[in-house]
């Protein structure tokens, strides 16, 4: 789906951290990661779908993700990602910050004036 | 192979892939009720750019590095290829950066680090000992040497390494082709120890070189075997006579063996025939003198510590019997050929400014490519905008850029190896054949050179690479993709960095030329100094009386006997004696002076020499006070001295040192009576001493040589003494010589400095002026529009030819004013070779300065000609 105004731009890393999150269920192909980001967020983030591409490879550069081709849902040949052990203890990691770091943004923003 | 299969699989894993995801994306559209025509296009804007991304998916691959840069190795040489003005350019600047560079490395490395021409050089040790402290010791040749029972004592005590001696000598053979020959005097163990073998015969035994005298064995060189016997294969058990000797022809060494000094020997003979190289002068029986190189053999196992601590206690131990006072330094340094402390010491200034000269030419070189590569890289803005536009990452193509930097590189630092070679055999062409005939030395590249010039190539790209490429890959590339370069120009600030580098290279070609500049006004100097004494129409004739076994009573006599039959002869001014040749030797000694109350002074350090009656008349030294030797003088071995002014005053102030003695020999040898003052005469070496100078009447008449005053009529003044030699002794060689060579030979290393800081100089003038010439062309080509409005409303020509040049030379000028700012301190450091010219020589200054501007403005006034020819019209148009 094409960019709207009142989808969030990614901040840096978070793609990363939203594929892991997407595969960490089971091994998926890019489209299907693609399908399943869209659903756990919502479709609140929208991103040019070939950035997916890079960032799968970077990934798999780092050894967090993993690779075999497979036969797909329709039958056709298909690259699919899992986590690998690496993969998965950043992915907890990442959560982890991310958890604290909204938590001390939420916080921070719903201070109210006397608490200041 | 493999590589490019991998590449492929790869390319076709990721089209599969992405073709996968838009497919279902399509299909899914479908599924949606969206018309096929509208979902394919609704899936690929929603994808992106496909290219984009495939391109950002190829950069995040594993071996990324490796396939891009083999593709950007391609792109660069074809990108080279398509300019093949640009890429000689550059390569050419690049290769004569590096070739000076490296050419001075490697005459520096096969000096002092090159491994010997012996068998397994890396355990090979020069082993240096020097010695201080009371006592008199005495050494031939370098302060390193050790004497007979002093090296025999550390050879026999010796755990860690094998110690073999060595000397030099020349000597003169009655043999076949006859004449001179070399020889390394040698232990019984040297030849072996360096992997030498007999090709016939055998070597010394260690009985053979136990006794002084008792064995005159030869081995010959493989050469002399060939060119003096005509590689006869009875050779051995022939007798020759070297010296007036009989020697035995034991053995001939291998081809390969060339012994392990920076001469090549023409024969070995034991170290223990030494008496016969130096009549009266038994070095072999004088415990406190140091004639023996000791060279060793590190033993397996033994650290060069280790050797150095052990050799350190035998050589003070070594020194007990006979030099109680004195302590033992010992170095120990890998097998090179003249890497002796002293060298190394007094050397590294002197290599220091070298490298210094070398590296500026190689830095102007960086500037003028840089600046090469900004201009064309600023021709190709649109290429670049393009490519960054379809999404060529910025790194990706800075890493382009860099590649092509280090293709250029790589070909200069190879063309530049090459040249090297040329430039370092050309400064020895330079050095005059008597201090390196017969040498060694080699000059090819071995690995580590090609290394060190691969590395110096390598990080020049990366310097004249990183420089452009990170300007060009910075700016802000929209108005480049529309075409709208017409506001460029050299005259705006908008490039600062071109300027500033055309800035650059005036400063560095004014430091080297101004320096260049002061050298060979050093020289002139030099060449017309007033040196206190005759510097021509003087002949120098030496004799070989040492090797024909002369008596000192016989040797004066032939001198006498010379003398009084050359000096009547006509045009000859006047005829005396010397031993050391003028400008070239030189004799020092510690000295004290008298005091009119009987004590002697401390020894402070003195020039000394022995000259004949008439010397001083002969030699145009005025005598200031009391009078020159006389006849009388010189028969009796009179104890009288002449001192020169410089002495005078030194010691004696404004009192007449006329009558006072002077202590030159042991205290119990007694004293000189002073019986004159001259002029001090100046040493033309660089590093002149300075030191006070004392004459006396001679005695070593051995080494005596003649001089001869004459007219400038030669020819026949020559003949007749080599007549009257022949005559007085058939067997004896006379050598004549005029002063004006020795005083060449005594200025050849300001002369080699002078011409090489010159050839640096005017290198670095074509460099700049080329790289000037190319950013005035390049400024000119980008405002061709501007030009022809302004021809077109009628600008006066002149005006604007004044505006470009001007406009072009404004960073020369700028840069020009901070060369002579370093210039100023460049040649402080040269004021040594500069024989009073002052370091800031205000007409060396003005004069490079001028003609660095002068220069730098023909090389811009031709591009701005071309440009105002143009027809204006055309120039227009080309928009």
């Amino acid at each position: 789906m094409p960019p709207t105004n009142d989808a969030a731009e990614l901040l840096p890393g978070t793609l990363d951290l939203l594929i892991l999150k997407a595969i960490s269920l089971g091994p998926l192909h890019g489209y299907g990661i693609l399908l399943r980001i869209e659903q756990i967020t919502g479709d609140a983030l929208a991103i040019e779908q070939g950035a997916l591409y890079p960032a799968l490879y970077r990934l798999q550069r780092q050894r967090l993700v993993a690779t075999e081709w497979s036969t797909s849902e329709n039958n056709r040949r298909a690259k699919y990602y899992r986590l690998t052990t690496a993969g998965r203890k950043r992915l907890r990691e990442e959560t982890e910050w991310w958890e604290r770091l909204v938590a001390a943004m939420g916080s921070a923003l719903r201070a109210k004036p006397e608490e200041v | 192979m493999w590589r490019l299969f991998r590449r492929q699989r790869f390319e076709r894993d990721m089209d599969e892939e992405l073709a996968f995801h838009l497919q279902s994306r399509i299909d899914d559209h479908l599924r949606r009720g969206l018309s096929r025509t509208d979902a394919e296009r609704r899936a690929r804007l929603e994808f992106g750019g496909v290219d984009k991304y495939k391109e950002q998916v190829r950069d995040a691959r594993p071996f990324a590095l490796v396939d891009d840069l083999a593709r950007d190795l391609t792109y660069a040489w074809r990108s080279l290829r398509r300019t093949p003005v640009f890429a000689t350019t550059a390569i050419v600047a690049i290769a004569l950066g590096v070739a000076v560079n490296a050419g001075l490395v490697t005459l520096v490395y096969a000096l002092v680090l090159r491994p010997l021409p012996v068998k397994d050089p890396g355990t090979i040790r020069n082993v240096f000992m020097s010695t201080r402290g009371g006592g008199s010791r005495g050494t031939y040749g370098t302060p390193y040497f050790v004497s007979f029972p002093e090296f025999v004592f550390m050879r026999s005590q010796s755990r860690t390494a094998e110690l073999a001696a060595v000397a030099e000598a020349s000597l003169s053979c009655t043999c076949a082709a006859g004449g001179q020959l070399r020889a390394q005097l040698v232990s019984d163990n040297l030849l072996p120890l360096i992997g030498a073998r007999p090709a016939l015969g055998r070597f010394f035994t260690p009985d053979e070189t136990k006794t002084p005298g008792s064995a005159p064995l030869l081995v010959l060189s493989w050469t002399t075997w060939h060119q003096q016997f005509g590689g006869a294969q009875d050779v051995v058990g022939r007798t020759v006579l070297l010296n007036r000797t009989p020697f035995t022809i034991v053995g001939v060494a291998d081809a390969d063996t060339t012994g392990p000094l920076v001469l090549k020997p023409d024969v070995w003979m034991p170290y223990t025939m030494q008496a016969i190289t130096r009549q009266g002068d038994m070095l072999i029986d004088t415990p406190t003198f140091g004639w023996i190189q000791l060279l060793a053999r590190r033993r397996p196992g033994v650290s060069d510590a280790a050797m150095r601590a052990e050799l350190s206690v035998l050589g003070q131990q070594s020194l007990l019997p006979h030099n109680p006072d004195r302590t033992a330094t010992v170095t120990v340094s890998p097998g090179a050929f003249l890497n002796y402390p002293m060298i190394m010491q007094d050397g590294a200034p002197v290599m220091a400014i070298a490298f210094l000269a070398v590296s500026l030419v190689l830095l102007l070189a960086c500037a003028n490519v840089a600046n090469m590569l900004l201009a064309r890289g600023l021709g190709r803005r649109r290429e670049i905008a393009i490519r960054v536009s379809i999404g060529a990452g910025r790194a990706r193509l800075f890493r382009q850029f860099l590649t092509e930097s280090a293709v250029i590189g790589v070909l200069g630092g190879g063309l530049g190896l090459l040249l090297s070679q040329g430039a370092a055999r050309l400064v020895f062409a330079l050095v005059p054949t008597t201090m390196m005939g017969g040498h060694q030395l080699d000059l090819s590249p071995d690995w580590r050179i090609v290394a060190y010039t691969l590395a110096v190539s390598l990080a020049t790209s990366l310097l004249f690479g990183s420089v452009p490429a990170l300007r060009l890959i910075r700016r802000d590339l929209t108005p480049a993709l529309k075409a709208e370069h017409r506001n460029w120009s050299l005259s705006g600030r908008r490039i600062p960095l071109q300027s500033m580098l055309v800035a650059a290279q005036a400063a560095i070609t004014l430091v080297l030329l101004v320096n260049a500049g002061l050298l060979v006004r050093g020289f002139d100097r030099a060449l017309r100094m007033d040196l206190g004494q005759s510097v021509r129409n003087v002949l120098i004739a030496s004799f070989n009386l040492q090797q024909e076994q002369y008596t000192t009573e016989r040797a004066r006599r032939l001198l006498m006997d010379l003398r009084d039959g050359i000096a009547p002869a006509a045009g000859v001014a006047g005829v005396s004696l010397t031993v050391t040749d003028p400008f070239v030797s030189s004799c020092g000694m510690r000295a004290r002076t008298i005091g009119a109350d009987g004590q002697p002074s401390e020894r402070f350090e003195i020039a000394c020499d022995q000259v004949g009656a008439a010397f001083f008349k002969t030699m145009q030294v005025a005598v200031l006070r009391g009078r020159d030797f006389t006849d009388d003088d010189v028969r009796r071995g009179a104890r009288v001295a002449v001192v020169d002014e410089r002495f005078a005053r030194a010691r004696f102030g404004d009192v007449d040192p006329v009558g006072r003695l002077v202590r030159l020999g042991r205290d119990d040898e007694g004293d000189d009576e002073i019986v004159g003052v001259v002029m001090t005469t100046s040493e033309l070496t660089v590093v002149r001493r300075n030191r006070p100078k004392v004459y006396t009447p001679i005695r070593g008449f051995i080494g005596g040589k003649l001089l001869i005053a004459h007219d400038g009529r030669t020819d026949a003044l020559v003949s007749a003494l080599r007549m009257r030699v022949a005559e007085v002794d058939s067997n004896l060689t006379v050598s004549i010589k005029s002063i004006e060579q020795n005083v060449r030979f005594a200025l050849a290393p300001i002369r080699i400095a002078a011409a090489a800081a010159a050839a640096l100089g005017l290198m670095g003038l074509v460099l700049a002026c080329s790289g000037l010439y190319g950013v005035v062309a390049f400024s000119v080509s980008r405002r061709l529009r501007e030009i022809g409005i302004r021809v077109a409303l009628g600008a006066n020509r002149t005006d604007l030819l004044r505006m470009i040049v001007g406009q072009g030379l404004r960073p020369v000028a700028a840069g020009g004013a901070i060369g002579l700012l370093l210039a100023a301190g460049g040649g402080h450091l040269i004021r040594a070779m500069l024989f009073g010219v002052s370091p800031i020589d205000p007409m060396t200054f003005t004069a490079t300065g001028l003609a660095l501007l002068a220069a730098a403005a023909s090389a811009a006034i031709v591009p701005a000609l071309t440009a105002l020819r143009l027809d204006p019209m055309v120039a227009l148009r080309d928009e």
